[in-house]
């Protein structure tokens, strides 16, 4: 890290965009395929930073989305910590992976994120059918290589590496 | 570790009671991102109001005068009607019905999970709004206040899988109830024997039995009932009549029992 406050400062507004995107209002139809941001940048600094971005910043990061989803709290807190954990474990073969594959490694990582968020949900009743689950996971995945490109352009403006 | 924490979390939200307040308090501080959200939604109805042209201003204005005057009508009738109930109720010996005081709220938010259906509105414990008010628009019943903020509350809508309310079939008196399954367009009913006096096109009102709702407020037409002698109820789903995935702004009614215990602590926000 070059400049350790512009790093917390591009992390801090991706943290804000992705939660203003989960919360955007959207009819039920299209809410479907809303796509798990959060996830995906929690993934994506995992895989960059793993020493800064670990297990326990995740966790406060999925309760902060659940408190502003109003969902059980929680949920995302479990999910995402679990995410992270396997980021941590494997960024060492997840960063060889071509972009093709790393996509694919995605949609199994937001599909487990998502198994565990509905999960919870489900403690209070709202457990979604599991064709929604594979939706959102799609979506997601491939979502990622344009949030990757995205980081990168920003990180290379800001002099973050 | 961490994950046995987020379990016990989860489990103490959805099972006691113990986190409510913090809930309550953490509302209103979530409050401005729902703003942010509801920008672009009020940037595309001020530029529809300010750059809507003359003609269609005029077509709308010549519409909705057309609308009072037929509402204008039915109202000379309500005031003949209303004094007959009244003296009616009279000779019954029972009480009078208080006209229900309103307020007007807007919808700043809709709950990001699909399968959830919950609104948010622009009102709070500020504007007197409590926990188990009801809401309704135009049209129909909409749902009934379950949290509130200081400036924010949280409506379930009554096709959320958990809601149920107690209804009526306003043709003849039939009382049912009336549940959420999740979809917008459908109520499905709870025991309804087979042999029952309902049909497609019935009027379902509420019938003010939960304590809950107010007796009188439309709910759903029955949209289609089917009957399978191998169950031994038969199948009715009904439709809202609430626009619940359109309405812009909605009315909380103040239930008369309860304005009369909390007149004095709540401050009288409200119109007619």
């Amino acid at each position: 890290m070059s400049s350790p406050l512009s790093a917390f400062l591009v992390f801090a507004a991706g943290v804000v965009v992705a939660i203003l995107v989960a919360v955007y209002p959207l009819s039920p139809s299209v809410s479907i395929y809303r796509p798990e941001l959060l996830c995906l940048l929690v993934i994506y600094w995992v895989l960059h930073s793993p020493h800064q971005v670990g297990v326990s910043v995740a966790w406060c990061l999925g309760l902060l989305q659940d408190v502003v989803e109003d969902g059980v709290w929680g949920g995302h807190a479990l999910a995402l910590a679990l995410v992270a954990y396997i980021g941590t474990m494997s960024y060492r073969r997840l960063r060889t992976y071509s972009m093709t594959q790393q996509t694919f490694w995605i949609f199994v990582f937001v599909g487990i994120h998502q198994l565990f968020v509905n999960w919870i949900q489900g403690l209070n009743g709202y457990a979604a059918p599991a064709r929604y689950m594979v939706i959102s996971a799609l979506v997601s995945a491939i979502c990622w290589p344009l949030v990757v490109l995205l980081m990168r352009r920003v990180q290379r403006r800001y002099r973050i590496f | 570790m961490l994950a046995v924490l987020a379990l016990a979390v989860a489990l103490i939200y959805s099972k006691t009671d113990w986190l409510e307040g913090v809930r309550q308090r953490v509302s209103d501080f979530t409050l401005p991102i729902y703003w942010i959200t509801d920008i672009p939604g009020q940037v595309s109805r001020w530029s529809g109001d300010r750059l809507a042209s003359k003609d269609d201003l005029q077509e709308e204005n010549k519409a909705l005068h057309t609308e009072v005057l037929v509402l204008r009508r039915k109202l000379q009738q309500m005031a003949s009607l209303t004094a007959e109930n009244t003296r009616l109720r009279q000779l019954l010996n029972s009480a009078d019905t208080i006209e229900d005081r309103v307020l007007v709220a807007e919808l700043i938010g809709v709950s990001p999970d699909p399968m959830k259906h919950k609104v948010m509105i622009n009102r709070g414990t500020l504007d007197g709004v409590y926990v188990g008010q009801p809401v309704v628009d135009a049209y129909g019943l909409v749902g009934q206040v379950v949290e509130v903020g200081r400036h924010t509350g949280r409506v379930l809508l009554i096709t959320d899988s958990s809601h149920a309310l107690p209804v009526q079939v306003n043709r003849n008196g039939i009382r049912l109830v009336a549940e959420g399954q999740g979809d917008l367009f459908e109520l499905q009913l709870r025991f309804v024997s087979s042999t029952m006096d309902i049909e497609e096109g019935d009027l379902l009102v509420t019938s003010g039995l939960g304590q809950r709702f107010p007796p009188g407020y439309p709910v759903a037409l029955v949209e289609k009932v089917t009957h399978d002698p191998g169950k031994p109820f038969a199948t009715v789903t009904a439709r809202p009549m609430a626009e619940l995935n359109r309405n812009r702004h909605v009315l909380l009614v103040f239930d008369r029992h309860r304005v009369e215990d909390e007149s004095l602590t709540t401050p009288a926000t409200s119109g007619e």
